[in-house]
């Protein structure tokens, strides 16, 4: 496993927190703190604007974050629109698809992935295997029953962390003339996320859950996908000119970033970007995989915790849902919340229809990143073996 | 309970006492928690109060009583303003607390069958995923539990059983709470509320008070005042004098009022004939301290401090539950001896005025609520001691800031810097509960060194 918490200034400020809430939002490393301070201080001017050297300055460090998430996702960087977050992401391509008329997705998205297609179009879900993951062949036989314009999916489902086979879910959903959005909100740092590799037409995600600041996300895509897409905010710097009866759009990813952008978060995005490149890819890989075992197997251990979810750690990303016999989620959480310096979610997790959909109430939930340590995890199951030692009627 | 009360005070005294030292061992004897302690300590007195961290410390494995019966507990959390503290409670415990709550409601004039209507803070029930109780009725929530095959699931004979408690033994129906629309919903929304009542003529109101305000300025706005009931009573919040006499005024009942806690139970009860609420002292130990942890005087404002003395599953002895409020002894119209304990908020709500003394929300709240043009009003205070006053106008008013500017100094001193705002509504709390005062609490943040 990785062993970078010195990295992290919330673990060095509060050195017992355990931290596993990272699917919420993930804490961020000592540089993209310093990159948020230089562009709040040192380098703080507009962009786009001025012409004077602090403007050039300040415009050129943004366009270079946006080229490291363009590098991150494999595309050009006129392919990365910033938004505010992956849900915003979603809803750019809702308002601005005019021709859009009816969606595929499954049971398992978060709210964000369900709640703007439901606004106005035809919506379809699929149910999920036992496991929670999505079959391509109930995708295929959804499409072959009734063509859809846009199937959308998460790559990793944020409550059982359960990997889909995008790639092959976008085999059948281009077959079958649909366009394939991906949620990549909690896959985006773990897992390989190049756009081309996956065969998505959009993907989303959110910069705070890859160790980035909030505030600032991307919708990146194809350029035949952003061609579909007419602007859904108006106003300033997404113009090239105004006249008194026109305006002369500017060309992508512009057109769709109306208003003054979030040039501290998309700078602190991309000093997360060049951290992660830093500790290398297939080493990142490798601890989500050592991180995601160890802890089902040290919570599969535990008396009366039913952990949630695929059976086959291969299809597991880094999340590991559970319910507790006898315990209400919300008071187990804050129990070790309290008398452990945990930090664990519990509830629906913004995936209400999931629940529903398995039969379950609010669950545990626990998620890892890269500061996400053996010790951790020993600690996890040693407050929830002591906790649990109690139990309820 | 009852022959408790029939005893005389002197008999009422030794019996608690007796209780209080059966706690003291059993406590000792079977939790870590209480055992090192309780070890130096012969009387209460001499045991520092316990706050909620450090209860939660130990929770559960060293606070729960190792002699506890598993399959008879439960857990009752707070959903105030902190939504922290986590309790246990054995099968004596909630049989104390229903007979309790029955307790209370006689008191106050209240017979068990006649129609009862709750309203209960705002939960979150989507994110969170807590649900709260729902309002169905019996043999529907009996119809789809067969439907689902859960009949012999203890979680549904559980809600199957506390469903015929609520509205066949208490005969009690539950109306929503204000929701996204904060403190002023709006006159669609209040209206159901007046409509609703008139329909189900209830005898007895419970409610957030700021809820129960709301509905009876409504009502009196709109002529349908009075409603027609005949008791009301607070439910997790507490009211002013001046909104006592706008909810009994609007609403028809007599405003008597209660204490109690998720944690605890019902702890105090008003019998209408004088101000404050009867301690039980049968099954609480009630003390009010000063900063220093001294007894108050008779009538101080003070920090409350309760022992249970029915929770054997989860000892809580001195326990700080967070509020502010006096004790009570002078004799009351009604006869019973239990001292009176009179609430004025939470402690982490008061402020402090400008000759150091502790003034709670409840003080300041009733200035402001004596200006006419106040309906509901909160008041934050910046890290420079400056305070922010957000206020929602009467309808058809013009805030006077200069008077709401005085009506603070008023309570807190001169050198107060005052800003005043409008809103329509006013947020809740994450627990649903309205906080009228919200003291600075937050502390500048260490410079962040870098490397």
């Amino acid at each position: 496993m990785l062993d970078v918490r010195g990295d992290f200034l919330a673990l060095e400020q509060d050195p017992t927190l355990v931290y596993l809430d990272s699917a919420a939002t993930s804490l961020k490393p000592r540089a993209v703190v310093e990159r948020v301070a230089w562009a709040l201080g040192e380098g703080a001017a507009p962009v786009y604007r001025g012409v004077y050297a602090r403007a050039a300055a300040a415009t050129e460090a943004f366009e270079a974050a946006r080229a490291s998430v363009a590098g991150w996702f494999g595309v050009a960087a006129d392919q990365v629109v910033f938004t505010r977050g992956a849900t915003d992401g979603v809803n750019l391509v809702r308002r601005g698809w005019k021709g859009l008329r009816s969606v595929v997705t499954t049971d398992a998205e978060h709210h964000s992935n369900l709640l703007p297609w439901r606004d106005g179009l035809e919506v379809r879900t699929i149910p999920l295997s036992d496991d929670g993951c999505l079959s391509p062949g109930a995708l295929e036989a959804e499409l072959a029953a009734r063509p859809a314009d846009l199937v959308a999916v998460s790559h990793v489902g944020n409550v059982l962390g359960a990997i889909n086979p995008v790639a092959e879910i976008s085999r059948v959903a281009h077959e079958r003339g649909a366009a394939l959005l991906v949620d990549a909100a909690q896959s985006a740092s773990h897992l390989a996320v190049a756009l081309g590799s996956l065969g998505a037409d959009y993907l989303v995600c959110s910069a705070h859950k890859m160790l980035g600041p909030t505030g600032v996300g991307a919708l990146v895509a194809t350029p035949e996908a952003l061609d579909r897409l007419a602007p859904v905010s108006w106003g300033g710097s997404m113009v090239e000119s105004v006249t008194a009866d026109g305006s002369q759009l500017q060309p992508a990813p512009r057109r769709w970033e109306a208003g003054t952008p979030a040039v501290e978060a998309a700078l602190g995005w991309g000093a997360a970007i060049e951290y992660l490149e830093g500790l290398g890819a297939s080493r990142v890989a490798d601890h989500f995989d050592q991180v995601t075992a160890a802890a089902v197997e040290r919570l599969r251990d535990i008396e009366g915790v039913r952990v949630l979810g695929p059976r086959d750690p291969s299809l597991r990303s880094a999340i590991v849902a559970m319910e507790v016999d006898g315990w209400e989620s919300h008071a187990l959480a804050r129990a070790i919340g309290q008398r452990d310096n945990i930090c664990i979610r519990s509830g629906f997790h913004c995936a209400q229809p999931l629940h529903q959909a398995m039969g379950l109430g609010p669950t545990l939930r626990a998620s890892f990143h890269v500061y996400t340590s053996a010790d951790d995890l020993d600690r996890f199951a040693d407050a929830l073996r002591r906790v649990t030692s109690v139990r309820f009627g | 309970m009852r022959r408790f009360e029939r005893a005389g005070a002197a008999e009422q005294v030794i019996e608690q006492r007796r209780r209080l030292e059966r706690l003291f061992r059993h406590a000792a004897d079977t939790t870590d928690f209480w055992r090192s302690r309780l070890a130096a300590v012969d009387r209460l007195e001499q045991l520092p109060p316990v706050g909620k961290d450090e209860l939660e410390k130990g929770f559960p494995d060293r606070v729960v009583s190792r002699t506890a019966h598993p399959p008879d507990l439960r857990l009752a959390a707070t959903r105030g303003t902190t939504q922290r503290m986590i309790c246990v409670h054995d099968f004596a415990k909630r049989d104390a607390i229903r007979a309790a709550m029955v307790r209370t409601l006689e008191v106050a004039g209240f017979r068990i069958g006649r129609r009862m209507v709750e309203i209960p803070p705002d939960v979150c029930d989507v994110v969170c995923g807590d649900l709260g109780e729902k309002d169905e009725s019996v043999w529907r929530h009996l119809a789809q539990t067969l439907r689902d095959r859960k009949l012999r699931d203890p979680n549904s004979l559980r809600d199957l059983r506390g469903l015929i408690e609520r509205r066949w033994v208490y005969n009690r129906v539950n109306y929503p709470p204000f929701g996204a629309g904060g403190s002023n919903p709006g006159p669609e929304r209040l209206g159901m509320y007046t409509d609703r009542m008139r329909r189900d003529r209830p005898y007895l109101v419970k409610g957030l008070t700021t809820y129960l305000h709301q509905i009876a300025k409504h009502a009196l706005a709109t002529g349908a005042a009075p409603l027609g009931v005949a008791i009301v009573k607070p439910l997790g919040s507490g009211a002013t004098p001046t909104m006592r006499r706008t909810i009994e005024t609007g609403l028809g009942g007599r405003y008597i009022d209660d204490y109690g806690s998720a944690e605890l139970g019902p702890i105090a009860a008003g019998c209408g004939d004088s101000v404050g609420c009867h301690v039980f002292t049968d099954l609480f130990v009630v003390e009010v301290l000063d900063a220093d942890g001294r007894p108050c005087a008779e009538g101080e404002l003070g920090e409350v401090v309760v022992t249970d003395l029915i929770n054997y599953a989860m000892p809580l002895i001195r326990y700080r539950i967070g509020d502010l409020g006096r004790l009570l002894h002078e004799p009351c119209p009604c006869g019973r001896p239990a001292p009176r304990l009179q609430l004025e908020g939470r402690v982490h709500d008061a402020l402090v005025g400008a000759d150091g003394t502790r003034v709670s929300s409840f003080a300041i709240a009733e200035r402001l609520h004596r200006l006419p043009f106040v309906d509901e009003f909160q008041i934050v205070e910046r890290p420079d001691s400056s305070l922010v006053l957000t206020l929602t106008p009467t309808p058809n008013a013009s805030p006077d800031e200069a008077a709401a500017r005085d009506a603070i100094a008023e309570e807190l001193g001169p050198g107060r810097v005052v800003s005043v705002k409008t809103a329509r509504t006013l947020p809740p709390e994450p627990g649903g509960k309205f906080r009228w005062v919200k003291p600075t609490r937050l502390t500048a943040p260490a410079s962040l060194s870098p490397g």
